[in-house]
């Protein structure tokens, strides 16, 4: 038999100023969430999840074990948003953080966590938000951008890449090396190859190569 | 009778883990071995068509037994049969190795003088992307020498 619990009931209706497509100001009132635990014994836990910065706060529910890392609760998130991690679910840089009352925005969560150890504590939230975070790469290193707008040389010093040895390139095939002081806007998933320069060699053979 | 010749010691675990992360990133590199020589070979690198008669390459190239130790990464081989323009690269002339079955052509693509592989800071990934350059005719310091 199953069991029904009451978990949450978030009561505060909220308003949220909007301007339709005719520039009318509009108000959404957000629904009354009353977050129930049905059977499996509370094995599992529903979430719901919005993205980061969604003026409009659009919500996924779903259900996970409690036993599942955060780590899961982030992808599954993802899925159900219809976004991408990156570079991948396994290893994302992206972030879950909590969402608490008020739309307050907790700090990114550790992912290495169990859902059951997230609920465990205070505040308790069953609100995440995913932040999609301006995740670049240069060859294969991905990095987090830290501003919307950087040059190559800052580009190169986040991947470890030293300005005076490597040029970068954008796009990946392109043969002219990037102004290394004008900054470039970034954009998600954006990716950039850098290179060291290279010289050709004799022409026409009795060139070896040994270890 | 045993065996007192003395061979140099292979120090390549850096490589190899290097290598590793490469694959996991979703690089097609593995570590082939053609007698006591490795090699690092990678597939799939990324020409522009035409001039190459196709857009993906396979590219191998000998990792010094010293890698660990700092001997440096250099040149690489192109995987034959290969056309350019409706024949012959011209650096792609050097001495021709049978690894993993298949031939190999030395590339004649190096360094810069004054600009070695350093090996505090470059490693098998920047190399990759180094040999990448010839096939887009970047970076070539001497191209029009």
């Amino acid at each position: 038999m199953s069991k029904e619990e009451v978990v949450e009931i978030i009561e505060k209706v909220e308003e949220i100023d909007l301007f339709g497509e005719s520039g009318n100001e509009v108000a959404i009132i957000e629904e009354t969430v009353v977050e129930i635990e049905i059977g499996h014994d509370n094995k599992e836990a529903e979430i719901s999840v919005e993205l980061f910065n969604d003026a409009e706060h659009q919500r996924k529910h779903f259900r996970v074990a409690k036993t599942a890392l955060l780590l899961d609760v982030l992808d599954e998130g993802a899925r159900k948003l219809d976004v991408k991690l990156l570079p991948n679910p396994q290893q994302p840089l992206d972030l879950l953080r909590g969402v608490y009352r008020d739309h307050e925005i907790g700090v990114p969560l550790n992912l290495d966590l169990t859902l059951a150890e997230f609920l465990m504590q205070e505040p308790v939230t069953h609100h995440c938000a995913v932040e999609l975070v301006l995740a670049i790469q240069i060859n294969t290193r991905w990095r987090v951008a830290p501003q919307q707008e950087m040059t190559p040389r800052a580009i190169l010093e986040l991947a470890g890449l030293s300005p005076a040895e490597y040029s970068l390139y954008y796009p990946c095939d392109s043969v002219e090396p990037l102004p290394p002081d004008t900054p470039i806007k970034l954009h998600r998933g954006q990716r950039f190859e850098a290179q060291r320069d290279g010289k050709y060699g004799a022409e026409g053979g009795g060139e070896h190569c040994e270890s | 009778m045993a065996n007192t010749a003395r061979r140099a010691a292979v120090s390549i675990a850096k490589a190899k883990a290097e290598i590793e992360n490469l694959a996991a990133s979703g690089l097609a590199a593995e570590l082939v071995n053609e007698g006591v020589q490795p090699y690092a070979l990678v597939r799939g690198i990324e020409a522009p068509s035409p001039p190459w008669d196709r857009k993906l390459y396979d590219i191998l190239f000998p990792i010094p037994v010293a890698y660990d130790m700092g001997t440096p990464l250099d040149a690489f081989y192109l995987g034959l049969p290969y056309n350019f323009s409706g024949g012959e690269h011209n650096r792609v002339s050097g001495q021709v190795v049978t690894v993993s079955n298949c031939q190999w052509k030395l590339v004649s693509w190096h360094y810069p003088d004054g600009k070695p592989f350093d090996p505090a800071t470059d490693t098998i990934e920047s190399h990759i992307i180094h040999c990448r350059g010839f096939f887009l005719e970047r970076g070539a310091l001497n191209a029009r020498t």
